[in-house]
């Protein structure tokens, strides 16, 4: 689970089983994977920040997180976990180029959410405090289908393009913006 | 805790030969977004070795049909000794792999996923009372769309294998 990934309110129905979890045990580009992780964050224009490096041996666990404000009342709160083991590196031989490129065994979490009123305005008073509650009781449905959709299916965009860049059999996906 | 009733359990799909992976994922893939399934990939598990490729997908796309009621379909797949082929076709390549397929395919029908009638013991008695007596109508019929949806998955999996067996 990614460090702070649990606080605020998340996304319906995203708890710590429903996750998307990449697996993958075999030859990759370190480097090039990190790359396009970040790329793909500040492309989308979240602000980019690497929470957590942690370096020890051959095992490699890294924290990104990205942040957008949506709008005055809504921001969405992106998290990527990567976590390595038996991080090697390798050289291969493609036609007449020598490339480096790593071994391990990669494990990939992606988790979002959305924070709700991240300025504070239902706050100071319990008659706001209520006032919010029912606010969200009331517009749920357009809740889901204005943010939480949109946000879920840009998440899978970036669980795609890692199983793309991974080379993964299972690297399709219908649930396009 | 939301209330889970098991409709199908361990339905087995077995297929041996050659194997389009990115048409197979693409095929269910297409067929939870069309039938209004919110996609859920728990797990993707994928190790490369000289023997071959071992896939292990778990897939748990759930349909809310009403604010009380929610179909879940699990999708669990082992791609075990998948090798690469190339076979050519009206002159082109295309690149496919041998192996074998194993689904297992399980629905089930949640009851109040959201909880709002566990919250106290009288809710929880109420909603035992309408279940059993007054919502019994609604709940076979959503019983009965849960299965129709599984059984209509493992029978596009199944079509889109058995196209594939005689290209």
């Amino acid at each position: 689970m990614p460090l702070g990934a649990d606080k605020g309110p998340g996304i319906e129905d995203w708890d710590e089983t429903q996750v998307p979890m990449i697996r993958y045990k075999g030859v990759f580009d370190w480097e090039g994977l990190y790359r396009l992780c970040r790329l793909w964050i500040e492309d989308n224009r979240y602000k980019f920040q690497e929470k957590r490096y942690k370096h020890k041996g051959d095992e490699l666990e890294i924290d990104l997180t990205g942040e957008r404000r949506i709008d005055e009342m809504h921001k969405q709160h992106l998290y990527v976990y990567f976590h390595i083991w038996h991080l090697r590196d390798i050289e291969i031989a493609e036609g007449t180029k020598t490339l480096k490129r790593n071994t391990g065994l990669v494990h990939v979490e992606i988790w979002g959410s959305i924070e709700v009123d991240y300025s504070g305005r239902f706050e100071g008073s319990k008659f706001k405090e209520k006032l919010k509650k029912w606010w969200m009781i009331i517009r749920k449905k357009e809740f889901l289908g204005t943010y939480i959709e949109p946000f879920t299916k840009t998440l899978f965009d970036l669980h795609t393009k890692i199983k793309t860049f991974l080379n993964m059999s299972t690297d399709e996906n219908y649930y396009k913006l | 805790m939301a209330e889970t009733k098991t409709l199908v359990w361990l339905k087995p799909l077995k297929y041996s030969g050659l194997i389009d992976m990115k048409g197979v994922y693409k095929t269910m893939d297409k067929w939870f977004a069309e039938n209004h399934y919110d996609k859920v990939e728990r797990r993707n598990n994928e190790h490369v070795s000289e023997e071959g490729r071992q896939i292990v997908l778990e897939l748990v796309p759930y349909k809310k049909i009403t604010d009380y009621a929610q179909i879940q379909i699990r999708v669990y797949a082992e791609m075990l000794n998948l090798k690469e082929e190339v076979v050519e076709r009206n002159g082109l390549k295309h690149k496919y792999h041998r192996g074998d397929l194993f689904f297992s395919f399980d629905c089930f029908l949640i009851t109040d996923y959201e909880e709002h009638w566990e919250t106290k013991a009288t809710y929880y008695f109420i909603r035992t009372l309408v279940d059993k007596f007054v919502y019994r109508g609604y709940t076979k019929r959503f019983e009965k769309e849960a299965v129709s949806d599984c059984n209509e998955l493992i029978n596009e999996i199944k079509n889109y294998l058995n196209m594939e067996r005689f290209k």
